[in-house]
């Protein structure tokens, strides 16, 4: 196994960028912001969308001060070896929960979806297995999955068009009936679709010119907003409100109601299409804890990668319930919005805070 | 590496199949029936396709008695050698008395089946049973087969206000609008045909309008629905009151005009809270004049336009008026009401006591287009 | 050319007479000229005996006495090949390739010349790939009349044509034929060392070369271009390609290899550019149906028949109630059945295989369908894909499609759509790992090169070709310095 790291074109971290934002959370997401917002559940898109294009550049800031390192380098650069590797740890940590996240969340689709009887472990095993092939051969194979996977799914957007006959305009009006809480309860809830933009943190080094790298991560940022306010806005023109409230995920029965001539029932199709979609997802999760674990022990990624394989396939028997699962995406998101949308900010402030002590230390 | 990669996978692939649905083990149900019988029991009647290796022969019909419609199914299950699914289903029917008790249990149901389409249809029919054992159908393999025929030609040209399963549901669910059934016909000796619409209120069904008078619904809920011709009557003596009688008429008591409308704009505009207006305008082309009559000059078209348009508003106030009694609001009025940001916090209680008390004004214009290759 | 001398190497007679086993072919002409004599030793059936009779017995024999001996000889002997300063190995090797040895007895001195008498074939059309437009020639088994093609074709004093010999009994020729000033060094050196570093008795044939030269061995996909097309070589070799002829092999590789370049023909430059966009188009829409329409059909049987819309159910329906197998050995058996019959028409004479077609398709066909051992959607299916795998221009292409195909199939029969979307996945992943000549194999896709998307996913017409493909990295990119629209200019009115 070669991990045949090299550097990759800015415009690659769009595609990296926005292909780990997308993935589980969209297909439910009209429904969890529904629940919070109502009908301005556009409005906290757009304001979660504001707000991670913000954090983006600020991470973008982070990075350009320490230089090209990745945020594992970063922490056991700031607080020495130790205490860096605890916030590695956990890191790493979040990151196999994000992975096993999207696995569990997309077996459970999948089953839902004409697969009933499966065992949830053959899914997890299947996915697994791709995911290890992909990220064993290193960077390269991953960003390329990241790019290829985007060219292939794309087009599942224009199937919105035929949802689009069917859409009642009075259902969004009035505007602006909910109260800032509720808007702000909504930003807050759809972190779980919205992150991914954290990849930035771990992928810099491998950017070939950084100064392009700001552009086109707002870019991916602002695309990912767009695509979830397009999904969101068009389900609850789509649906009426308690069918929304009831749908676990309202844009796969958003798609059951796509049919062509020679297809009947499209959602068959876009169920299994959308392990494209979390392919990248899942490859760039488990490198990135893979990574982490080898900056942490310094053993081989190979050893890290299987590692991690073995705990999420053991944690696949694990948690299997409706319930749990939603409680579950429920505390990843949670601990996503604090890790990667407040947390930032403090890191910047220390980061400063350690050049200004340096180049004072220099001076004297 | 890459062996165990593979290992695992053949592993996989020999250990963990899925559970196969081969087709010509189904017994693919195409339309599904349910009849109530008396005490909450209902009776459910199914047409399969099931492809055997007689050729002859694709389908069968079964019924049986049960108080859900999953028990209904184990035993439809009990009285074939295939596996009954519902992948392919495409129209379930209620007969009226279900109706009239409530069917969204049964929608429940189908909706939560991930294999159930959301576009299947829905209709209504007098006896279910019935309906789908008549064997008089067109050249299709099973009475299932030909009732989606039906009801897709009518859902393709929006010629249903709502018709299948997610339209059924997404009005049934929304607050300040009803939803619509189709009514199919069934007769001995002749195939099934759609009869009327059935109005519904609170998931009960309270009364029907004929089909044609469906496109004053559709003129405000759907977009680019077939309106399907309009045939206006008109009095002689009107048309002299408005000084057409330049026109040369020849003599008849009744004047006769079938319209064939080729665009449409509809608006439902909320004046206040006791006045809606029910804007609508409609180009239309002139298909048959009975007796005969050629509109020439601007002024007259215009005084024709405003005739058509009178007799319309006529027939429309009649329908309004009905749907008040029932109290069903299959228009959205009630749903563009709480639009408004004043009126949006009322809820579906308050919208029905408004609406019978609501004054409704229609009021549609017509515009003729083309008169066709003649004047 | 220095001359050894105190050399004892040069073998005698008897000594060449006990290496070559007493082979009845050696002969020794024993002329009695000068003191002792000279010696020409030669292979009987390997030399053409015109040229040793009449250039060089005949030569020697009308020479004056002052002049036989091994200096003026070498240097006047009226023959264009020569070897002096021999080590044994090489007389013996020289020998056995149609050189006759003349020995100087008393100089204990000898050089070789050349008499080769090789046996060729006459240059005919290529079989296995053909064109429509386009040259018709085609390699054939002589390493120098290929690059004699190539020289005559392309006549560039930057082509080079590096020699290589391989091989540790049969010493074989390998020429390594590119562009000096256009191929990309890095690749060329790993050629190079990669050939160099080959340890093998005998390389048969260029398809094992390449084989052996590849960057993973265990890959489905080929990683290297074999043609038999002069056109198509050139055409490689002046975008920065390398390539590579071995001796005793009609059929030139072409390296690095992308993935699109194997859905390329030289045909598409001949013909116009819409026509072979479309062409290409197809060749791609093919291949991705021939990988995937019969394990669609497999897994819409198996597991997803709410797919199939209601007009074509009761069809499929009708025609699988038939079937005694499930889809997927249905599936396989008629996949199973293609095959064999392709491969029985590929070793059958080209006479018989004709009828073979027939039998096969036909009656085989119809046979299968009446008896209800497959249903006929899966036979129009099938012989789809088939064909499908069949359009790509190389033929090695066509092969991994279609034995690709057979794990795609085998997922679709076990996990339904949800399989054939792992077994793209996986596909995808071995793609972009896959490198040849450590160059990316999915570019211009992957990595993505927007300007040589051009170049291998559609057509344009030609003056929008200006520069050479990036992706093989070409020292020299710059095609054309003026646009060869002005040209084209001046001949409107």
């Amino acid at each position: 196994m070669k991990s045949n790291i090299r550097f990759v074109n800015a415009f690659m971290a769009f595609y990296i960028i926005h292909t780990s934002q997308i993935g589980m959370g969209i297909l439910g997401v009209p429904r969890i912001m529904y629940l919070e917002s109502k009908k301005d559940a556009w409005i906290s898109i757009l304001l979660s969308g504001l707000f991670v294009s913000l954090i983006t550049w600020l991470m973008i800031s982070i990075l350009k001060k320490n230089e090209g390192d990745t945020l594992f380098e970063i922490h056991e650069h700031i607080f020495g070896r130790l205490i860096g590797s605890i916030f590695n740890f956990l890191i790493v940590i979040y990151f196999i929960a994000v992975n096993y996240s999207i696995t569990i969340s997309y077996v459970e689709l999948s089953l839902t979806w004409g697969y009933e009887g499966v065992y949830e472990w053959v899914g997890v095993l299947a996915l697994l297995i791709l995911s290890i092939y992909a990220v064993s051969g290193g960077f390269r194979v991953v960003t390329g999955v990241c790019f290829l996977s985007f060219l292939l799914t794309i087009w599942l957007l224009f199937v919105v068009y035929q949802p689009l006959q069917n859409i009642n305009l009075t259902r969004i009006l009035p505007i602006m009936t909910t109260t800032p809480s509720e808007i702000m309860k909504g930003v807050f809830k759809s972190s779980y679709t919205m992150l991914g933009f954290e990849t930035l943190l771990f992928i810099f080094p491998f950017i070939k010119e950084k100064n392009k790298l700001q552009l086109f991560s707002q870019i991916a940022v602002w695309f990912t907003t767009i695509l979830v306010l397009i999904t969101t806005v068009v389900s609850i023109l789509f649906f009426s409100a308690k069918e929304l409230e009831k749908n676990v995920w309202p844009v796969v029965s958003m798609i059951s109601t796509v049919h062509f001539p020679f297809i009947e029932r499209f959602e068959f199709v876009a169920v299994p299409f959308w392990i494209l979609v979390i392919f990248p997802n899942l490859c760039i999760t488990l490198y990135i804890s893979s990574k982490g674990i080898k900056q942490i022990f310094y053993i081989k990624q190979k050893y890290g990668i299987w590692l991690i394989s073995i705990i999420l396939f053991i944690c696949s028997f694990l948690i299997t319930k409706r319930v749990d699962n939603n409680y579950f995406f429920d505390q990843i998101g949670k601990i996503g919005f604090f890790l990667w949308f407040i947390y930032p900010i403090f890191l910047y402030g220390i980061t400063i805070i350690k050049s200004k002590i340096n180049t004072r230390s220099r001076r004297s | 590496m890459k062996k165990i990669v593979i290992l695992l996978c053949s592993l996989l692939c020999t250990a963990c199949m899925a559970p196969e649905k081969i087709i010509e083990m189904q017994g693919i149900s195409t339309i599904i029936g349910f009849d109530l019988l008396d005490d909450n029991t209902y009776k459910g009647t199914i047409s399969l396709l099931q492809f055997d290796r007689k050729e002859e022969k694709t389908s069968v019909t079964l019924s049986a008695d049960g108080t859900t419609s999953k028990q209904i199914r184990q035993k439809l299950e009990e009285q074939t050698s295939h596996d009954i699914t519902s992948g392919q289903l495409r129209t379930i029917l209620f007969n009226k008395n279900m109706a009239e008790t409530g069917i969204s249990s049964f929608l429940d149901t189908m909706q939560r089946d991930s294999l159930i389409s959301s576009l299947i249809f829905l209709a209504i029919t007098d006896n279910a049973e019935e309906t789908i054992n008549n064997t008089n159908y067109e050249e299709y393999p099973e009475m299932g087969s030909y009732i989606y025929q039906l009801l897709d030609k009518h859902e393709k040209k929006e010629m249903l206000v709502n018709s299948n399963l997610h339209d059924f549901i997404t009005t049934q669910y929304e607050i300040g609008i009803d939803p619509t059934l189709p009514i199919i016909k069934n007769a001995n000796g002749v195939a099934p045909s759609i009869d009327s619409v059935a109005l519904f209120k609170e998931d009960k069904i309270v009364g029907s309008i004929s089909l044609i008078n469906t496109l004053y619904i559709k003129l405000f809920t759907n977009n680019k629905a077939f309106l399907g011709d309009i045939t206006v009557e008109i009095a002689a003596e009107e048309l002299e009151k408005r000084g057409m009688a330049e026109l040369n008429l020849p003599k008849s008591d009744i004047y006769k005009i079938t319209l064939h409308p080729i665009k449409y704009k509809g608006n439902i505009e909320i004046k206040n809270e006791e006045l809606v207006h029910l804007n609508a305008t409609i180009s239309v082309s002139t298909l048959e004049f009975q007796p005969s009559i050629s509109v020439k000059n601007k002024d007259s078209l215009n005084k024709m336009e405003q005739l058509i348009g009178e007799a319309l508003n006529k027939e429309f106030g009649y329908i309004l008026e009905e749907l008040k009694n029932l109290n069903t609001d299959p228009i959205g009025i009630g749903r563009k009401i709480r639009s408004v940001r004043k009126y949006s916090h009322l809820t579906e209680g308050d919208l029905r006591q408004k609406y019978s008390a609501l004054k409704i004004k229609p009021n549609i214009k017509v515009e003729i287009k083309r008169t066709g290759s003649v004047d | 050319m220095t001359e050894r001398h105190n050399n004892d190497n040069f073998p005698g007679y008897e000594k060449i007479k006990t290496i070559l086993n007493e082979s009845p072919d050696l002969m020794c002409r024993k002329l009695e000229v000068g003191q002792e004599g000279i010696h020409i030793i030669f292979m009987k059936n390997l030399i053409k005996p015109e040229i040793l009779n009449e250039y060089v017995i005949k030569y020697i024999e009308e020479l004056s006495i002052e002049y036989l001996h091994y200096t003026y000889l070498m240097k006047n002997i009226p023959i264009e090949e020569i070897k002096v300063n021999l080590e044994e190995q090489e007389v013996i090797s020289s020998l056995l390739n149609g050189f006759a040895y003349i020995y100087f007895l008393d100089e204990k001195k000898a050089f070789i010349v050349n008499c080769a008498n090789p046996i060729e074939r006459s240059i005919e059309k290529a079989e296995t790939e053909s064109l429509v437009y386009g040259p018709k020639i085609s390699f054939t088994e002589s390493l120098t009349s290929n690059v004699k093609i190539i020289r005559q074709n392309l006549n560039d004093y930057n082509l080079c044509t590096d020699e290589i010999k391989i091989g540790e009994r049969v010493q074989k020729q390998i020429r390594i034929v590119y562009i000096k000033d256009i191929a990309n060094d890095d690749t060329l050196q790993t050629l190079k060392d990669r050939i160099k570093q080959l340890s093998t008795d005998n390389i048969i044939d260029s398809s094992v070369l390449a084989q052996c030269l590849e960057d993973n061995h265990y890959s489905l996909f080929p990683q290297f271009i074999l043609t038999e097309l002069p056109d198509r070589f050139i055409y490689s070799i002046l975008n920065g390609r390398i390539g590579v002829f071995i001796d005793g092999s009609p059929v030139g590789i072409i390296g690095p290899a992308n993935f699109f370049s194997f859905f390329e023909s030289t045909e598409d430059i001949y013909l116009r550019w819409s026509l072979s966009t479309f062409i290409r188009f197809i060749r791609l829409f093919a291949m991705v149906g021939s990988l995937f329409l019969t394990a669609i059909y497999v897994a819409a049987m198996t597991y997803h028949f709410e797919l199939i819309p209601s007009k074509l159910l009761i069809i499929i329906g009708q025609s699988r109630s038939q079937v005694p197998f499930p889809p997927l050995l249905e599936a396989l058996l008629l996949e199973g059945l293609i095959e064999l019959l392709r491969e029985a028409g590929a070793r059958l004479p080209s006479k018989v295989g004709q009828t073979m077609g027939i039998v096969g398709g036909i009656v085989i066909g119809q046979a299968t369908v009446e008896a209800g051992l497959t249903s006929n959607i899966l036979i129009i299916i099938v012989a789809f894909s088939a064909l499908g795998a069949f359009s790509a221009p190389i033929y090695e292409m066509g092969t991994a499609v279609r034995i690709a195909r057979f794990p795609i199939i085998i997922l679709a029969g076990v996990w339904g759509l949800n399989g054939i979307i792992f077994g793209i996945c996986i596909l995808m992943v071995h793609l972009l790992k896959l490198t040849s000549l450590n160059k990316p194999y999915l570019a211009p896709l992957y990595p993505l090169r927007m300007k040589d998307l051009q170049y291998f996913l559609i057509r344009l017409p030609h003056h929008f070709y200006m520069r050479r493909p990036l992706i093989n990295r070409p020292k020299d990119s710059i095609r054309l310095k003026e646009r060869l629209r002005n040209i084209t200019d001046l001949d409107e009115f």
